[in-house]
């Protein structure tokens, strides 16, 4: 759906050049829900803004569906935006229109006849549950309800792809799950690519299958999100995908293991069953389990204590970890 | 006396309607260039830009006194004569369009970036831009503008009235200054007090009531 091939954007400010991005490729098919994340200033920004050309990268391509968007101009330009709908951080509402006005204007500006615009207006007040809003100005609006706003507009078009530039950012945590959760049924429904700007990956783990890593404009890894969460962590991506740590104050007193339960496993009470038929002792440091993409992914790390006696009868590392890795559980030695 | 004074404000309200129309007509498009030439807006162009607000600046600096009698050539080339009512137009018009094109400027810059940023996203021309969203969300900021600009009018008019252009101020200087007669001087004054206060809270009142309908 979105082919990117090293995109690049230079900005020049005073005398400093900026790389705001460096070679970026991405590949994102139809119906994905792509998550970009990265800090502020990591360049994610602009590439959401070079995909509608709201700003215009220095070198690259861009293809959306079979189109080099970089090489439209003019009509053709503003035809093809119209069929890439965008949500804002803050919104961007007119405050002078009303909410039916507002996700009128895309429509009134493709001249639909009023008779149109009316009924597609109400099906999308109705999509987003603010029909007793109709008339209401944007300033007596909340987040929430703004964004719905935003998200009817931006769906007026039909459009193929929607492009989400920090949309929950402004909002509550609540909230943010509601505008998380239309947007996730959104895409279910009308088959919609999302590309998902965002510096939280409460979002990613929410409603991204996919997700990108974006560091001063270079994409660190991209890939399946699930995947990226239960495959070995990699010291650059790590404080992305959050990182079990053990408390500093205890002591180094045997060999380390972090373990992932991807596929499911976390499901399973897989340590008590080593323990038992292992006779061994493991003391747990800390750990956790979330749920990413509806599939339950745990994280634990673990100490395996030196034993004392019946050493025949103690598997090795390797074992263990073979032994694991039979049950979907990733393990890592740490120390 | 009395239609003297009728006939002297029904002048100045003449002068004042007429130039403002031409006023706006021509400022508002001057204050939108302006806005929409600037760096990063719908239709970046430096060049026109600097030469534009440079113009403008320029027409600025004149004092209305001095613009007025160094246009006369081009006053005469317009309405033919360079004395009288719809002579003192001709001037009025000339300050009044780079003073309306800042206030519009200032009251466009008031859109927000991101706003007209939505509207491009969703494909909209650079007409439908400045047509659909600039005008209408700086709209109470225009009327308010345009209210300040019709008021500095009024006192513009009085001095076109000392040149020969008809109106209050040339009652009140012939009458109240040449000849002594303070009664007519208190009268020209009582008239402009009240025009200029009739005026500013109607515009309040316009720009307020879009404002108040926008939060309801």
């Amino acid at each position: 759906m979105i082919k990117i091939g090293a995109l690049t954007k230079i900005y020049k400010k005073e005398d400093q050049i900026i790389k705001a991005l460096d070679g970026v490729d991405l590949h994102i098919k139809k119906g994905d829900i792509f998550g970009i994340i990265g800090l502020s200033g990591a360049g994610k920004s602009s590439l959401v803004r070079c995909i509608n050309r709201i700003e215009d990268p220095t070198s690259g391509d861009i293809f959306v569906a079979d189109t080099n968007i970089l090489k439209l101009n003019g009509k053709a330009l503003r035809e093809a935006r119209q069929g890439i709908g965008m949500i804002f951080q803050n919104f961007n509402l007119l405050s002078s229109k009303t909410v039916y006005e507002n996700i009128a204007f895309p429509l009134r500006l493709q001249k639909l006849s009023k008779e149109q615009v009316h009924n597609r207006v109400m099906a999308l007040l109705e999509k987003v549950e603010l029909t007793d809003k109709t008339n209401a100005y944007p300033v007596n609006l909340s987040g929430g309800q703004k964004q719905r706003v935003g998200i009817a507009r931006a769906l007026a078009n039909s459009p193929e792809i929607l492009l989400c530039d920090e949309a929950t950012s402004a909002l509550d945590p609540k909230t943010t799950k509601q505008i998380l959760n239309l947007l996730k049924d959104i895409s279910r429904e009308f088959g919609i690519t999302l590309v998902v700007i965002t510096h939280e990956m409460e979002v990613i783990k929410a409603i991204c299958n996919k997700v990108a890593i974006l560091e001063a404009g270079k994409v660190l890894v991209q890939g399946d999100t699930t995947e990226l969460f239960t495959s070995k962590t990699e010291e650059k991506t790590r404080h992305f995908f959050g990182e079990v740590e053990a408390p500093t104050c205890l002591p180094v007193k045997g060999t380390r293991l972090l373990l992932t339960f991807a596929k499911g496993s976390a499901k399973f009470p897989i340590l008590s069953k080593l323990i038992r038929q292992f006779e061994i002792d493991i003391n747990i440091l800390s750990g956790n389990i979330e749920s990413i993409q509806d599939e339950v992914v745990g994280k634990l790390l673990i100490e395996l204590l030196p034993q004392k006696g019946l050493a025949e009868q103690m598997p090795s590392i390797h074992e263990l970890l073979d032994i694991l890795k039979s049950e979907n559980v990733l393990a890592e030695v740490i120390i | 006396m009395n239609q003297m004074l009728i006939k002297a404000t029904l002048e100045t309200l003449y002068m004042v309607f007429i130039a403002t129309s031409f006023t706006v007509l021509f400022g508002l498009p001057l204050g939108t260039v302006l806005v929409i030439t600037s760096k990063g807006h719908i239709l970046e162009n430096q060049a026109l830009h600097k030469t534009l607000s440079y113009v403008v600046n320029m027409a600025r600096s004149l004092p209305f006194i001095i613009l007025m009698i160094f246009i006369i050539p081009f006053t005469r080339l317009i309405v033919g004569t360079s004395i009288g009512t719809n002579a003192a137009i001709v001037p009025l018009v000339v300050a009044a369009i780079p003073f309306f094109a800042r206030i519009v400027e200032s009251a466009l810059y008031e859109v927000e970036g991101g706003v007209v940023e939505a509207a491009i996203a969703m494909g909209a021309s650079e007409w439908e831009i400045i047509r659909q969203v600039l005008i209408p969300e700086a709209l109470p900021s225009l009327i308010l503008g345009t209210t300040i600009t019709i008021i500095n009018l009024i006192g513009y008019s009085a001095m076109a009235g000392a040149v020969g252009g008809g109106g209050i101020g040339d009652l009140a200087i012939r009458y109240g200054y040449h000849r002594f007669r303070l009664d007519i001087m208190a009268e020209t004054i009582v008239i402009l007090i009240v025009l200029v206060q009739l005026l500013q809270s109607t515009g309040n009142l316009l720009a307020n009531s879009i404002l108040k309908h926008r939060k309801r």
